[in-house]
């Protein structure tokens, strides 16, 4: 049990983040945009490093966030400018933009030396979800409500915005719910809504993109973040009837692929193998954990596409 | 620092790789698929580090033909991973209409993710790797050697006399295919051609900038040269591929200057990536102001 206290945070971040990234992922996935997370994620980093360097090194969430808030912002208008002036398709409008704003990031995180202290090149693509230290997530369960706040302000930044991000995400969709299925479905139709109100929806759907971008790269890092949107989005494709299923199945497949690598790698080995009398880990200790949740929801994603079914 | 012969060496090298992205490169963006294109790249990822333990056990690490096997390996999962990737959104659009996009970021994060998966055992199982591995994601020019710059250098002479030979099926597969086969030609030939140029320059443009930023020497180069040709596709890939050049020599030359903390210098691949974008928004607003003036 002793290792449930370093092993239960990664569930407690990964469920909601992954939850949350699902909705994002079908609501980018259905305006093609689904690739839209990867280039955020990347190019949130100059904006981390910039905060970071301000306050000397340390990493205080409210800066991170305003950094991180304002290269993805950046990085948006870069998309917007390489489309609209320069007519460049979206696939080169991406292909450009988050080289660009990641070797930003390095090139700032040599200059401001930082590569030398807690980031580098291995945290920034691979995210630092195995090495998650929160001691005080064991006993959130058993907290009075009072010290809710105290709990959320020790957590790590990766929580706090997929917190944040699903607030959003639970007030906005069923809010603006008719006006973002118009958009999918019935283009002309949501024109008409007017200026405003395509606004609106619009905004909703970049906000929700730029937190859980940021929520992801810090979990899961830059790479893997736009795994977490997709693949859920393309398991629950084939239930969807419309709108509202879609992202109740997507947000089902995300819980059980979260829960499915989190026993396949914690509770397996640690409870059911030593039970049965066998060596707990048959040789495969140190894996890592955001690679096991990314190549399973991946993998469930392709099958579900390839799986053969009945002509109807 | 560095001697100047070897940087003359390293700036011959990086400028034979970069023409050849980057020339390379105006035809994927041409024809929309960077993303594909990056999507293979990181499908590297795993098969490079599949290649690091089979070396390891063959006790060959470290020599080269440990880094050949490590390159055999990353081709072997970049055309497994591209192979899926056609297979699964051809599927897809056709069951689920769903568009590609969705479907090149799962593949995106299933490479990703099974390498990171290998990774992470190496790193319990193999020792000492990380740097290597830390070099084939982003990149480090300082450390070409002669060969990949060689193989730059053959790779660029070669890839422009296909581009020379094969210009009639290259433009007809670009713009219109639909006629090419109407009028007996053979569309599989330019895109056999095509794929394999795509994982020759991938491989080699990885040793350069990375996995991660590879798909930057495709796309920005193009958008370097786009305003200024309207009409030759041969004048595009030209121009972007010098452009790609004259960048990387530029990126490494700035990277070699002492800056920095303790004067340790940039990162090669991230300030090559950074001083193509800075060309890129020059000749942007050049041309802007060049058709300004030209409207009167």
């Amino acid at each position: 049990m002793d290792s449930l206290a370093f092993t239960l945070p990664l569930l407690i971040v990964l469920s909601p983040l992954s939850l949350v990234c699902a909705v994002t992922g079908v609501l980018l996935s259905a305006r093609r945009q689904a690739m839209l997370p990867d280039a955020l994620s990347h190019a949130i980093l100059p904006g981390v490093i910039v905060a970071a360097f301000l306050q000397g090194g340390g990493v205080n969430a409210f800066t991170i966030a305003m950094g991180s808030v304002v290269a993805s912002v950046l990085a948006l208008g870069i998309i917007r400018w390489l489309t609209q002036w320069t007519k460049a398709n979206t696939a080169v409008a991406l292909g450009v933009t988050y080289p660009t704003m990641l070797s930003l990031g390095l090139v700032l995180m040599a200059v401001t030396g930082l590569d030398q202290t807690g980031f580098d090149a291995h945290t920034v693509l691979f995210g630092s979800l195995d090495f998650l230290f929160w001691p005080e997530a064991l006993g959130i369960f058993s907290l009075r409500p009072t010290d809710w706040t105290s709990a959320v302000v020790t957590s790590p930044v990766g929580f706090q915005f997929a917190m944040l991000a699903a607030a959003v995400a639970v007030v906005g969709i069923p809010l603006m719910y008719s006006g973002l299925n118009e958009q999918l479905f019935d283009e002309q139709q949501f024109q008409r809504r007017g200026r405003a109100g395509v606004i609106m929806v619009e905004a909703l759907v970049l906000i929700l993109v730029t937190l859980t971008a940021v929520a992801a790269f810090f979990v899961v890092g830059a790479v893997m973040a736009v795994a977490l949107f997709a693949a859920p989005a393309v398991m629950a494709r084939g239930f969807a009837t419309n709108l509202g299923v879609w992202l109740g199945a997507a947000m089902l497949a995300a819980g059980l692929c979260a829960l499915v690598s989190f026993s396949g790698l914690i509770l397996i080995p640690e409870m059911l193998l030593p039970a049965l009398g066998l060596d707990p880990w048959l040789g495969l200790q140190g894996l890592s954990f955001t690679g096991t949740y990314a190549v399973i929801t991946c993998g469930l994603a392709i099958a579900f596409v390839l799986w053969p079914r009945s002509k109807t | 620092m560095v001697a100047e012969s070897v940087l003359l060496t390293i700036g011959l090298g990086c400028a034979a790789i970069a023409f050849a992205a980057g020339g390379f490169g105006s035809v994927v963006s041409l024809r929309a698929r960077n993303l594909e294109a990056d999507v293979l790249a990181h499908g590297t990822l795993p098969g490079l580090v599949l290649g690091v333990i089979l070396s390891y056990w063959v006790g060959v690490d470290g020599t080269l033909v440990g880094q050949v096997l490590a390159a055999i390996g990353g081709v072997c999962t970049a055309a497994v991973i591209s192979g899926l990737l056609s297979v699964v959104s051809s599927v897809a659009k056709k069951r689920l209409y769903l568009e590609s996009d969705s479907v090149q970021a799962v593949m995106l994060g299933l490479g990703f993710g099974l390498g990171l998966l290998l990774l992470s055992w190496v790193q319990t199982h193999v020792p000492a790797q990380r740097a290597g591995l830390d070099r084939l994601l982003l990149g480090n020019a300082a450390l070409l050697t002669a060969t990949d710059i060689w193989v730059g250098v053959v790779l660029a002479l070669s890839l422009s006399l296909v581009g020379f030979v094969f210009k009639r099926p290259l433009v007809s597969f670009l713009f219109d295919p639909v006629s090419w086969r109407a009028n007996g030609g053979r569309l599989w030939v330019a895109s056999a051609l095509y794929t394999m140029c795509l994982f020759l320059v991938t491989l080699i443009a990885m040793r350069l900038v990375g996995a991660v930023l590879m798909v930057a020497l495709f796309s920005v180069p193009y958008l370097i040269a786009r305003p200024w040709v309207q009409v030759r596709l041969t004048h595009l890939v030209l121009l972007s591929a010098s452009m790609a050049a004259v960048g990387a020599l530029l990126g490494v030359w700035i990277s070699t200057l002492a800056l920095g903390p303790e004067a340790r210098g940039l990162p090669a691949g991230p300030s090559i990536v950074l001083s193509l974008f800075a060309m890129m928004l020059i000749s942007q607003l050049m041309a802007r102001l060049w058709q300004r003036l030209a409207d009167g």
